[in-house]
């Protein structure tokens, strides 16, 4: 297992979750983007505040036990 | 779509030029090495991806931080819009404000009741010393408090009525300064008793030198009738009067003498009362050490009010001396203030007009200007962000980006360079975008990192009938992006119906956010 190996895993990766690709590894788990929208929140200091939209990346192991 | 293992060997394959084989088999040593550190309960960090570890069965996954923002590169420069409270209620049409709001109801209304609550609790504390007696009934919880809240009211219905519903402060100071007052009183009361007992013990003192002396004259009436009796006895009847009075001037002064030694003394001496009867040496004691001190307090209040008049008559450098600490701070907070905006202003944080080095002001101001005319060769209409915007959105940080001038500034870009049909409402969808129409709210649909593509998507959206917009963000991380955008929105509200009209490409993933 190189660090090469790695960083190309890394690329890989991150460049189909960025093109909303799913990516899954044998005995290991799916990695997915999952998109959250722009959405309203209130602030504890009472202003109304509007989130901007954000992807992040979601994990679900194969095997749950 | 969804990239199963196969694939992504390909990919990797593909990628890095490591045999097919190879590929394999180091993703099933990372993996095998993956869950060995799960099962140890240990976490394992695979470079630039993110850290694996295990909580009980489940194996959770953090991304790496370069990987989670590198994923959100088109949102990047976005900040959270602060909304206007104004259009607070009316923004949104969906149920996250609503159910805001009602959360928002909720806790006001528990803040109110733990308001109330305070107020009662500090109230019925406030009462609870001046009102008990302490210690008897001091801590029986809450009929205590009922009990006292009635002499609260009836003791401070003014305070009640009008501060029950403004705020605490009131109340409490009102009833700290009660509380305090009363307190005062009673420790008063205490140093009054205890002046006064002096006092009184003055008075008792006098009154007990009158009766001294009373005790006298009755010891002297009886001395009298005594020595009278005996002279009687004598029968020295002719002379009685005269020895009478010789006897009882002589006689007197031993028997007084013999029978109450010490009035004698006392009445010379009022300090050397100690051998005297029980009670009263302690009290004529106490008094006049009390009065002693007393005078002494006095003439040393009196000598330091003189030495304060004839200081204060003569110069009024003591009031100075009093007054010096005060002046001396002031000045040095003015010294301090003084430095500190020299220094900002010095060094460009703020720009004060003859302090601010010319230069820099000017060094930095061409590269500003100069640098978006570099980057748009295209013939569009420009337009640097206005400085009101940013005062209208304290939320966002760019205002700090601009000053450096790495960093060209955040431009508009119309999308059309056709004139804005007559008749087009200021704010819409669809038209041809107008310049008058940049102080609202964009759809952003695409962002992307060339320019060429980005205005292909222009022109494509244009063709459509949008009125879509091109912006440039700038960034540190990923260079210059290219937002487009459709429609121009007089408010949040407004934009967010018109995005829900959106068809599917759009519809699936877009934001809306400020022009800029």
């Amino acid at each position: 297992m190189t660090n090469e190996f790695l960083e190309t895993l890394g690329i890989i990766i991150r460049d189909q979750i960025i093109m909303k690709n799913s990516v899954e590894i044998d005995g290991l788990g799916t990695f997915k983007a999952v998109h959250h929208n722009q959405k309203q929140e209130k602030k504890p200091d009472g202003t109304n505040v509007m989130v901007p939209p954000k992807d992040t990346v979601e994990f679900t192991a194969e095997n749950k036990g | 779509m969804h990239l199963d293992h196969s694939k992504l060997v390909e990919l990797l394959t593909d990628a890095s030029g490591i045999e097919k084989d190879k590929v394999e088999e180091q993703l099933s040593e990372l993996v095998a090495e993956i869950q060995e550190a799960i099962a140890e309960g240990d976490a394992y960090e695979v470079n630039g991806l993110g850290v694996f570890s295990g909580i009980g069965n489940n194996v959770i996954f953090i991304p790496a931080d370069d990987l989670a923002t590198e994923i959100n590169y088109k949102y990047v420069g976005m900040e959270p819009i602060e909304l206007e409270s104004g259009s607070v209620a009316e923004d949104d049409p969906g149920t996250e404000a609503d159910s805001d709001l009602g959360d928002e109801d909720d806790p006001f209304g528990g803040l109110l009741d733990d308001e109330d609550d305070d107020e009662d609790s500090d109230a019925s504390f406030s009462l609870d010393v001046p009102t008990q007696d302490e210690g008897e009934e001091e801590y029986e919880d809450s009929e205590a408090e009922e009990e006292n809240e009635a002499p609260f009211d009836l003791a401070g219905d003014e305070t009640d009525e009008e501060d029950l519903e403004i705020e605490s402060p009131g109340p409490d100071k009102w009833g700290i300064d009660t509380y305090k007052d009363d307190s005062d009183a009673g420790m008063f009361s205490g140093l009054l008793g205890d002046k006064k007992e002096p006092e009184s013990k003055d008075e008792e003192e006098a009154e007990d030198d009158l009766n001294n002396i009373f005790d006298d004259s009755e010891d002297e009436d009886d001395l009298e009738t005594q020595i009278s009796k005996q002279l009687s006895d004598e029968k020295i009847e002719d002379s009685k009067d005269e020895l009478k009075d010789v006897l009882a001037d002589g006689q007197e002064d031993d028997e007084d003498f013999d029978d109450d030694p010490f009035d004698s003394l006392e009445e010379e001496e009022s300090d050397d009362t100690d051998t005297k009867e029980e009670v009263v040496p302690v009290i004529t004691n106490l008094a006049s050490d009390a009065a002693k001190k007393k005078r002494e307090e006095e003439a040393q209040e009196d000598s330091a009010e003189d030495e304060d008049e004839s200081t204060k008559t003569k110069r009024s450098k003591p009031s100075r001396n009093t007054g010096s600490p005060v002046l001396l701070w002031v000045v040095l907070i003015i010294v301090i203030f003084a430095g500190g905006t020299y220094a900002l202003g010095y060094f460009g944080v703020v720009n004060i007009p003859g302090v601010t080095p010319q230069p820099q002001i000017a060094a930095t101001q061409p590269q500003q200007t100069q640098q978006p005319v570099e980057q748009d060769p295209a013939p569009s209409v420009q337009e640097t962000e206005p400085q009101s915007q940013e005062s209208q959105q304290p939320a966002e940080p760019q205002p700090e980006e601009q000053p450096t001038a790495e960093q060209p500034a955040e431009t508009q870009v119309s999308g059309n360079s056709a004139a804005v049909p007559d008749g087009q409402p200021k704010y819409g969808l669809r038209g041809v975008s107008s310049s008058a129409a940049n102080d609202g709210y964009t759809i952003v649909v695409f962002s992307l990192s060339k320019e060429g593509n980005a205005r292909a998507k222009l022109n494509e959206l244009n063709n459509y009938g949008y009125r879509a917009l091109l912006a440039s963000i700038p960034s540190q991380q990923y260079g210059q992006l290219w937002r487009v955008s459709l429609g121009q929105f007089e408010s949040l509200r407004t934009a967010a119906l018109a995005a829900d009209t959106l068809k599917s490409p759009f519809s699936e993933n877009y934001f809306i956010t400020k022009i800029k």
